[in-house]
């Protein structure tokens, strides 16, 4: 069976950091802060990702590429990764002009990484409604990408 | 689209994407209302979410690095279909074709850069041309990366060459199982053995939420000595609860209606399509065990006969028992027979060989131990007494993986690498990897933050973080006894460093034995003999004796963040060893967190009188938390941390606790803003240092280096608490008034943050004179905190009221207000700001009464004696009109002139007032005094200082008190100047507020 909590998770080390947190009171680590940092951050995240991969576009050439796992999974409608990340990066602008709160989603889950909970105690909403808007944007984005 | 259609649109497809595929139509017909366009978008998007799959599965920000172009080797590469033998695919050498498999082709190819053979599978040209297959090819790829086990072939990475995706997987020497049963049936212990591994392969995957769904002797690869290794697991898919099978399954992007898997080993209900379970492999291992002994699979629907072994037959029954209730419910539950038929098997064979002398039959058993223990694979002892093992510097870090326990005692889960980890902290050589970098390794490897560190995941963590070493402990039981293994290699070359391994004769006797075993370690590794004769306190001496209070400890330490969940864990390992130094000293801070001072204070008196009972590196945690929460004393604080950075020179901890309230609080900001970049330097994954970088630049009035310096703690993405009150006051300081407000409107709704930010707006709305908004803010700020139960920190914020109203002449308020925090009993620093607000007040007394409580109960904490008794004594004396005396007992603030005492740094939420407050006393005796040149000099420092002194309203009246100064010696230009800059900081103040009056008067006769 799985245990229940991670055993790297704290070691002495670990817990002197914590210690550190309230000692220089910097306050709780409080699980809405994090979370509410990462929201700032995915904007920043977004916008150096896109650039990074506009700029890879143009130098890009042929030739041998190193991808990780995952960018083969997000690869959607075909082409590229950077190409797709910036079409994406456009149409997020777009979605965000009919439905703010998913366009906002999509950043925090997408280039953020924040967990669906995360996002929803950012937002205010249950995660049940975070995993509905996050279906919805996903099929607007496929099918906005999907359109050549 | 636009925003008014798509609230049409939306619903719809929610609705649609909730019913069954089958009736969505039908919905969509009926709902639409025969609009055509409206149902046709609404299709177009639940077609375009059924076909989105994996599409956005993952954030960017764990691809790896963007490639450059080609080196040229791997430019001009032929078309695909081609043969690459002979080319270098990044840095993988194409040695020859292995074979063409149902999903690609396969090479074998020569890792470069770490010099390992590894097996590169392509997708088939065809299937490349298929999205879907695509798909699944990752999907394989992550699925198997999930998975490390000795008997499944490990993944190490992927690539594309000229848009074909390839794995790069573990190079295994051997045939496939069904190679080998081509050559005839194998021996009933041969069978027995692969199959106990299959099972146990299985076994891991399952738990791990996967299930295999295409095992047959394919997929079942044998190497030396019969070493079973899985294959592909490619069809696999992440078991989820019945609930959410539906989700998944078009997630994953398989068809509802399409079947996977090999229809000859396919169990009965996945034939038919349905939903399956592990089970489903369970049957596939029992045809697969059938065919392993009998060479050829069994016939349908006749009685399976096992003549070798009634045992087998049974267990080959059991798992093709149609209906999968009837079978193993766990892969475990098979493996256990099928080792329990090998025993027999085996006993049966002793039985009949010649007695053996019992002693000769243990020794073997100890070798047959060892060999498991050490898990790896064979060869290795031979090496071991071959080569000089190489040694690690002390530059290098290592990562500690999980113990292998096969003992089936939990104690032992997480306990043995805790009690290494603490034994190898002692020690200034070696360096663990931070957690917080482990985490984002497994983050980056598609784990969760809590999976196991198995002897392969700590590997990839090793070679993913740049370390050195991958240490794996093991924990095997051996009649009554157990044996430990440690083993160690180096992550990037695979060469062995050490290997040791002891036996416990007891339980109790575990952890005495993993402390010598950790000793043994480190000097096998290069570490002098000297240090680690000087910092070896074993586990049962230094830390605790006991596994089971080791055990609650380890799990309070994983919920640490969670006060509530780690408080009884703490108490838990308290009452089985009182004597639990460590545990005295987090329970201290876990009540600290949750406000509670004085317990917090009682548990870690109770830690620093047990500290002889800690390791060296506990007992410099102990003794910091000591000073810094105890006797507040910083100086002595500083000392231990001299200390512990000088003996533990890799410890990030000692230069970054050092950053914190230790240099703040004595006003050492330079050193504050070092001593965090150098924590930073060495563990560039703990957060703290950045902030107080941050703070370290705010302090000394540079906005402009703290936003520099808060990007660089943005590039380490990971928790922080108070980041917007930090922007804040960088706003604040730029004069940025939009700034100040967009973090206060970020901060909105937040728990713990909103209360902070109003005080903090509460403090600059008193500085410009708008009291009315202060109190209202201020009042909002304490509701919050109250509610939330963070009562000293509401007391804060009513001990800031009181003071404003003091410095602003409203002594009955201002007594009011402080008399109400005294209501409670309170922390040293929210007793003193109380007691500031009355002397203020002129209620002499009073105040009077609790500063001799303050100096008698906390003679050694440097706020106290060097801020707030001299600060509270002289404004008694300058009361009581005897400015020399006053000037006299503020002498020894002037040691620590510009820090943040604790009200303002550190109290209870840190309360960002309250400092330079004895430099404004002092210009306020020399005015009475009629020194008008020193007491400029005095109100200048305080306007000098923006940083230390930030919105606290003392600000706005030493503004006002310097105009006076410089009237009084006479300069009216500059005095004029002063005045003016006063009032357009009050422009906005309250009307009927008596000072901005004042002043306006005192500049009116001045013209």
């Amino acid at each position: 069976m799985r245990r229940e909590h991670p055993t790297h998770s704290l070691q002495a080390t670990a817990l002197v950091h914590e210690a550190f947190m309230r000692l220089a009171d910097y306050t709780r680590m409080q699980w809405q802060d994090r979370a509410h940092f990462f929201a700032v951050s995915a904007q920043v995240m977004r916008r150096i990702l896109v650039d990074h991969a506009r700029r890879h576009n143009v130098r890009r050439g042929r030739g041998v590429q190193h991808v990780s796992l995952d960018e083969v999974a997000v690869v959607a409608p075909g082409g590229e990764a950077g190409k797709d990340l910036v079409a994406l990066d456009e149409a997020l602008v777009a979605l965000a002009r009919i439905d703010p709160r998913k366009a906002q989603i999509v950043e925090m889950r997408f280039f953020a990484g924040l967990t669906v909970e995360e996002i929803g105690s950012v937002l205010q909403v249950s995660a049940g409604t975070v995993k509905r808007d996050w279906r919805a944007a996903k099929a607007w984005l496929y099918r906005e990408l999907s359109r050549e | 689209m636009n925003a008014d259609r798509w609230k049409h649109v939306e619903p719809l497809l929610q609705t649609a994407l909730d019913l069954p595929p089958g009736e969505r139509e039908e919905f969509l017909k009926r709902r639409c209302g025969g609009d055509e366009q409206l149902e046709h978008e609404v299709r177009s998007l639940v077609a375009a979410h059924d076909r989105a799959g994996s599409f956005l599965g993952n954030p960017p920000i764990d691809w790896a690095p963007l490639p450059l172009a080609g080196d040229g080797s791997g430019d001009q590469l032929p078309a695909s279909g081609d043969s690459l033998i002979g080319r270098t695919l990044s840095h993988y050498y194409i040695v020859e074709q292995l074979g063409v498999g149902g999903m690609g082709v396969l090479y074998k190819a020569k890792d470069t850069r770490l010099g390992r053979p590894v097996a590169l599978k392509f997708v088939s040209d065809e299937l490349s041309r298929e999205p879907e297959a695509l798909d699944r090819f990752a999907r394989e790829a992550r699925i198997a990366s999930a998975l490390n086990h000795p008997n499944i072939c490990t993944l190490h990475d992927i690539g594309e060459h000229d848009g074909r995706s390839f794995i790069v997987m573990e190079y295994l020497e051997g045939t496939t199982l069904k190679d080998r049963l081509a050559a005839g049936p194998l021996s009933l212990n041969a069978a027995l053995d692969m199959g106990t591994q299959v099972a146990t392969a299985l076994d891991a995957a399952h738990t791990a939420g996967i299930i295999h769904r295409d095992i047959k002797p394919e997929n079942i690869f044998v190497g030396p000595r019969d070493h079973v290794k899985v294959l592909d697991f490619g069809l696999a898919k992440m078991r989820t609860t019945a609930k959410h099978q539906a989700d998944v399954t078009t997630m994953a992007g398989t068809g509802q209606n399409v079947v996977m898997g090999t229809a000859a080993y396919m169990a009965p209900e996945q034939a038919r399509g349905e939903v399956v379970d592990h089970r489903a492999d369970i049957w596939s291992v029992g045809l697969v065990l059938y065919e392993m002994v009998k060479g050829t699979r069994p016939p349908q629907a006749v009685r399976l006969r096992v003549e070798a072994s009634p045992e087998l037959e049974r267990i080959v029954s059991k798992c093709l028992e149609s209906e999968p209730e009837l079978r193993y419910q766990h892969a475990s539950e098979m493996r256990a027979d099928l080792q329990r038929a090998k025993r027999d098997t085996d006993s049966m064979a002793t039985a009949s060989a010649a007695p053996r002398p019992a002693a000769r039959t243990l020794r073997r058993a100890l070798s047959l131990a060892a060999a498991g223990v050490a898990l790896a694979a064979s060869g290795i002892g031979g090496y071991l007494y071959l080569h000089r093992p190489p040694k690690l510097t002390d530059k290098d870090t290592i990562v500690l993986a999980d113990f292998a326990n096969t003992t089936g005692d939990t104690v032992f889960d997480d306990t043995l690498r805790q009690g290494l980890a603490v034994q190898f902290e002692q020690s200034p050589f070696l360096s663990a990897v931070s957690d917080e970098r482990v985490r984002k390794a497994l983050q980056l490897m598609g784990l969760p933050a809590t999976a196991r560190l198995t002897a392969d995941v700590a590997h990839d963590i090793c070679i993913r973080t740049g370390s050195t070493a991958v240490v794996n402990g093991s924990i095997a039981s051996l009649g009554n006894q157990y044996v430990l293994g440690l083993r160690a290699e180096h992550c990037g070359t695979g060469d062995l460093l050490d290997l040791e391994q002891l036996q416990a004769a007891r339980k109790e006797d575990v952890l005495k034995v993993l402390s010598q075993l950790a000793t043994t370690f480190r000097t096998r590794v290069g570490e002098s003999l000297a240090t680690v004769q000087k910092h070896s306190r074993p586990l049962e001496e230094g830390t605790t004796s006991s596994l089971d209070a080791l055990k609650a400890y380890s799990a309070a330490m994983t919920s640490v963040i969670d006060p509530k969940t780690a408080i009884p864990l703490l108490k838990r390992a308290l009452d089985i060893d009182p004597n639990f130094a460590t545990a005295h000293a987090l329970l201290g801070l876990q009540y600290s967190g949750l406000g509670e001072s004085r317990l917090g204070e009682e548990s870690t008196s109770k830690a620093y009188q047990l500290r002889d009972h800690a390791t060296d590196r506990e007992r410099f945690l102990i003794m910091t938390i000591y000073d810094r929460q105890v006797t507040g004393n910083l100086e002595k604080e500083a000392e231990t941390l001299r200390l512990w950075a000088q003996t533990y020179p890799r410890d990030a901890n000692a230069p970054g606790l050092m950053g914190g309230f230790a240099t703040a609080g004595t006003g050492q900001y330079d050193l504050m803003i070092a001593m965090g970049r150098e924590a930073m330097a060495i563990n560039p994954d703990l957060l703290p240092p950045y902030l107080n970088v941050v703070n370290g630049y705010i302090s000394l009035g540079r906005p402009q280096d703290a936003e520099q310096a808060f990007q660089q703690a943005i590039g380490h993405v990971s928790a922080t608490a108070d980041v917007v009150t930090l922007l804040y006051q960088i706003a604040f300081l730029k004069g940025d008034a939009a700034g100040m407000e967009h973090q206060a409107a970020l901060a909105k709704g937040k728990p713990g943050v909103e209360d902070r930010i109003l005080h903090l707006q509460a403090l600059v709305l008193a500085r410009a004179g708008r009291l009315g908004a202060a109190r209202q803010s201020a009042r909002h700020a304490i509701d919050l905190a109250s509610a939330a139960g963070r009562r000293e920190r509401a007391a804060v914020a009513e001990t800031a009221v009181s003071v404003w109203e003091a410095l602003y002449g409203n002594a009955a308020a201002a007594t009011r207000s402080a008399m109400q925090v005294f209501e409670v009993e309170n922390g040293r620093h929210v007793t003193y700001a109380a007691a500031l607000a009355l002397a203020l007040g002129g209620e002499r007394s009073r105040s009077q009464a609790i500063t001799d409580d303050l100096d008698r109960r906390f003679p050694e904490d440097t706020s106290v004696r060097f801020v707030y008794v001299p600060t509270l004594r002289a404004l008694s004396a300058l009361s009581a009109n005897e400015p020399s005396r006053a000037i006299e007992l503020l002498r020894p603030a002037a040691t620590y002139e510009f820090a943040q005492p604790g009200i303002s740094f550190y109290g209870a939420g840190g309360g960002s007032f309250g400092a330079m407050y004895a430099t404004y006393l002092r210009g306020e005796a020399y005015l009475a005094l009629h020194k008008a040149t020193e007491a400029t000099a005095e109100f200048q420092k305080i306007l000098d200082h923006p940083g230390v002194v930030l919105g606290d309203p003392i600000g706005a009246l030493a503004r006002l008190q310097l105009a006076r100064a410089l009237t009084m010696s006479g300069d009216a230009r500059k005095a004029k100047a002063a005045y003016q800059d006063l009032l357009a900081l009050w422009k906005d103040a309250d009307p009927d507020l008596a000072l901005p009056k004042q002043a306006k008067a005192e500049l009116a006769a001045l013209r």
